[in-house]
């Protein structure tokens, strides 16, 4: 028998995903009410290490992001560095064209993460620890027995290490010979769009 | 006759379209579909969500790539924050960057269901003439002995002296130049994907493509589809324009893929009427092990799986119906440097002495047959974007760390003399006698590092409205000219790849719809 025509509903089935956002988002209010009463804020506008602009992170989204991609990559000798790599400015390049709700929980990610220390024992942000002792702190919460501080450390670090060793100027330390073809790359609209807006190259 | 494709850029004021079948969707259902009704005579439009990108545009560079056919940069996950979904985000889908294995859906997960499921027509032999065509094609035959780089060696010879069985792994190829950026779209056009078979095959026959094109909402009439009203989506800054299409047809198919097709139909509003809408989904998770070796091993070169091991595609249970082993395939990795940078587990000094031997790095992969009852579900959030929730049950939980296990001893019998789990605990283990580390492995929420390359379910196919939501000629239960085809019919996942099952069912449904046609 057939029924008659569905109408949109008036309230979506997103309880699950209310629960988890508002326990990062009490985290992330609790971080920022922290942050102001320390006197900082954190809607001025944004430059990276290369002192270009970016899009998607606040000073101190890109401050934390630093310091953690600091931490896990290495700082030997023949190894790039992050400005080198413009790490942070293409994973801000990349995040620009992701779903909203998709850059939001990773720039809540960042915000969580500079308050995750406490978990590893350790009293202080994670941009304010020495780089020995962020990468104690990291080790413990990628191994984290509770699953969101899991979650988060670990798949921040996934896309930092991504993004770094996709760069060219790894490749000579790693032994990787390059595309197979060596084609001239072609960045496309899209890296054409963002980088008119920030003034990056391509 | 020949069709056209149009972009963003020829999309400049909005337009109404008519035709007789309208497709949501441009991988492998969505292509297979509309080539087929494109065969036999009808007038086809398929709506492409994403870009369309020619293979003269493919640079082989992982992020470039990864921006263009990967949906959401690959950065969105599952409920538990850290398994990664792939999925095509451009004409052709997943298919560009997916990995060309080709099974045959297994005898008994096609009497499953049937039996379980009460799908009916879609047995082996309805599917027999579908994939003979299908097979020529795409090409399909199994990897030759060329397609072997070291990682398949070793993988193959390690695991015939385990004793397990398996076999070359059938693929869609023809002209393969061993490049290794499968992942990264074939810009010979030896990968044989949906963009270079199917899509141009339905253009030929006359069908219209119309990429960069959001479809949203379904007009109804009584218990048919009017209209579908759908936006133009501005590629270069990837948002919305003002720019609209609305297309009149007599039959809408949706095949968005696994992640989409479900939530789609929930935004129309169809949860209310078909509550089995977004329920059994599955996405065969895959974690990962890294091996350490004496040897150059080059994982990213030639293809990505020329041997695979289905000795264990089974689950075993004992007496009592406890799990014991088994319940996934096992095959060879193939990462390129970011994303094999991306899934070691370690920071600082102890990561760059893995990457520092990159070309000493060798992997192998598995993907599990998610439990039957322990799938999970696609809900919509308030901002309308998809969520999938997935349990991670017990069994599920067990199935992995078997293949973690499995993959550890494999590794070792390859010649590995580390070997490293891709997981937040970043377990290390230098023979097989450590296994015992694994014993309390983390799973969920980046315990394990695993990306979900096959989703199934969210608009299963049965019996009725109130265990499925398409019959078995696809259609959705108690709609007149609404279909589904692509593997979000399935009521559990494959067990195999399924791109070779979701382009066999596509054939059956494109001849109901034809049927339904007149």
């Amino acid at each position: 028998m057939p029924r008659p025509a569905p109408k949109p509903p008036a309230f979506p089935d997103s309880f699950p995903a209310v629960s988890r956002r508002r326990f990062l988002l009490g985290l992330v209010t609790a971080g920022s009410v922290l942050a102001a009463c320390g006197g900082r804020a954190g809607t001025a506008r944004t430059t990276g290490p290369t002192s270009r602009a970016l899009l998607s992170f606040t000073p101190d989204e890109a401050a934390c992001l630093t310091a953690f991609a600091g931490a896990i990559l290495p700082d030997a000798p023949g190894w790039p560095s992050i400005r080198e790599t413009a790490l942070i400015e293409r994973l801000d390049e990349e995040l620009s064209f992701v779903e909203t709700a998709l850059r939001d929980d990773f720039r809540n990610a960042l915000q969580v993460l500079e308050w995750l220390p406490p978990l590893a024992g350790h009293w202080s942000r994670l941009t304010r620890l020495d780089r020995a002792t962020q990468q104690v702190v990291i080790t413990r919460l990628m191994g984290s027995r509770i699953e969101l501080p899991r979650a988060i450390v670990n798949s921040v670090r996934f896309v930092v290490h991504f993004i770094y060793y996709a760069h060219p100027a790894t490749w000579e330390r790693t032994g990787f010979d390059g595309p197979f073809s060596h084609l001239p790359p072609q960045p496309g609209e899209q890296r054409a769009y963002y980088a008119a807006r920030t003034g990056a190259a391509l | 006759m020949t069709g056209r494709i149009f972009e963003y850029r020829d999309l400049t004021t909005s337009a109404d379209v008519s035709t007789e079948v309208c497709v949501i969707g441009s991988g492998c259902g969505g292509a297979t579909v509309a080539m087929r009704l494109a065969e036999m005579g009808h007038d086809v439009v398929i709506l492409e969500r994403g870009g369309y990108y020619p293979t003269r545009t493919f640079d082989q560079d992982e992020l470039n790539m990864n921006g263009r056919i990967s949906d959401n940069r690959s950065f969105k996950t599952a409920s538990d924050n850290a398994t990664v979904l792939l999925s095509g985000h451009n004409v052709g889908g997943a298919s560009v960057h997916y990995w060309a294995d080709s099974y045959r859906t297994p005898e008994d997960r096609l009497e499953l269901w049937a039996e379980r499921y009460g799908i009916t027509g879609h047995g082996s032999v309805d599917l027999a003439a579908p994939w003979d065509a299908i097979t020529e094609s795409l090409s399909i035959a199994p990897a030759p002995e060329s397609y072997f780089n070291r990682m398949n060696a070793l993988v193959r010879d390690g695991s015939r002296r385990l004793g397990w069985r398996g076999s070359s792994v059938p693929g869609a190829r023809r002209g393969c130049q061993g490049s290794g950026h499968c992942m990264q779209g074939c810009v010979y056009e030896a990968k044989r994907s949906q963009l270079v078979t199917h899509i141009p095959r339905a253009l030929e026959l006359g069908a219209r493509l119309y990429a960069d094109v959001r479809a949203d909402r379904l007009e109804f009439r009584g218990t048919s589809v009017g209209r579908l009203h759908a936006t133009i989506i501005d590629r270069r800054s990837n948002q919305p324009s003002s720019v609209t299409l609305r297309v009149s047809a007599r039959r809408f198919v949706v095949a968005a893929g696994g992640f989409n097709s479900a939530a789609f139909l929930i935004r129309n509003g169809l949860k209310t009427t078909h509550p089995r809408l977004g329920e059994r989904f599955g996405f065969n998770p895959s974690p990962m092990v890294h091996g350490l070796y004496d040897e150059d091993i080059v994982l990213w070169r030639n293809i990505p799986a020329a041997y695979g091991v289905d000795h264990f595609r089974r689950p075993s249970f004992d007496a009592a119906g406890r799990y014991v082993e088994g319940g996934y395939l096992l095959m060879p990795n193939q990462l390129q440097p970011g994303l094999l940078g991306g899934s070691i587990p370690l920071i600082g000094d102890a990561h760059a002495r893995w990457m520092s031997q990159l070309r000493r790095i060798g992997g192998t992969i598995g993907w599990i047959d998610d439990p039957a009852d322990e799938l999970g579900t696609i809900t919509v959030n308030s901002d309308g974007s998809s969520k999938v929730n997935y349990p991670f049950g017990p069994t599920t939980r067990a199935m992995l760390r078997d293949l973690v296990r499995k993959q550890v001893q494999l590794q070792f019998e390859c010649g590995a003399r580390e070997a490293l789990v891709a997981g937040g605990q970043a377990i290390t283990l230098r023979s097989a006698a450590d296994d015992h580390r694994l014993d309390g492995l983390l799973v969920s929420g980046g315990g394990l590092l695993m990306g979900a390359p096959h989703p199934s379910g969210g608009c299963t196919m049965g019996r009725s409205i109130n265990d499925s939501v398409v019959d078995s000629t696809h259609r959705v239960h108690g709609l007149d000219n609404l279909y589904v085809a692509d593997s979000s019919v399935f009521p559990t996942p494959v067990s195999v790849d399924p791109s070779l099952t979701i382009m066999g069912f596509s054939h059956l449904a494109a001849a109901h719809i034809d049927s339904a046609l007149g």
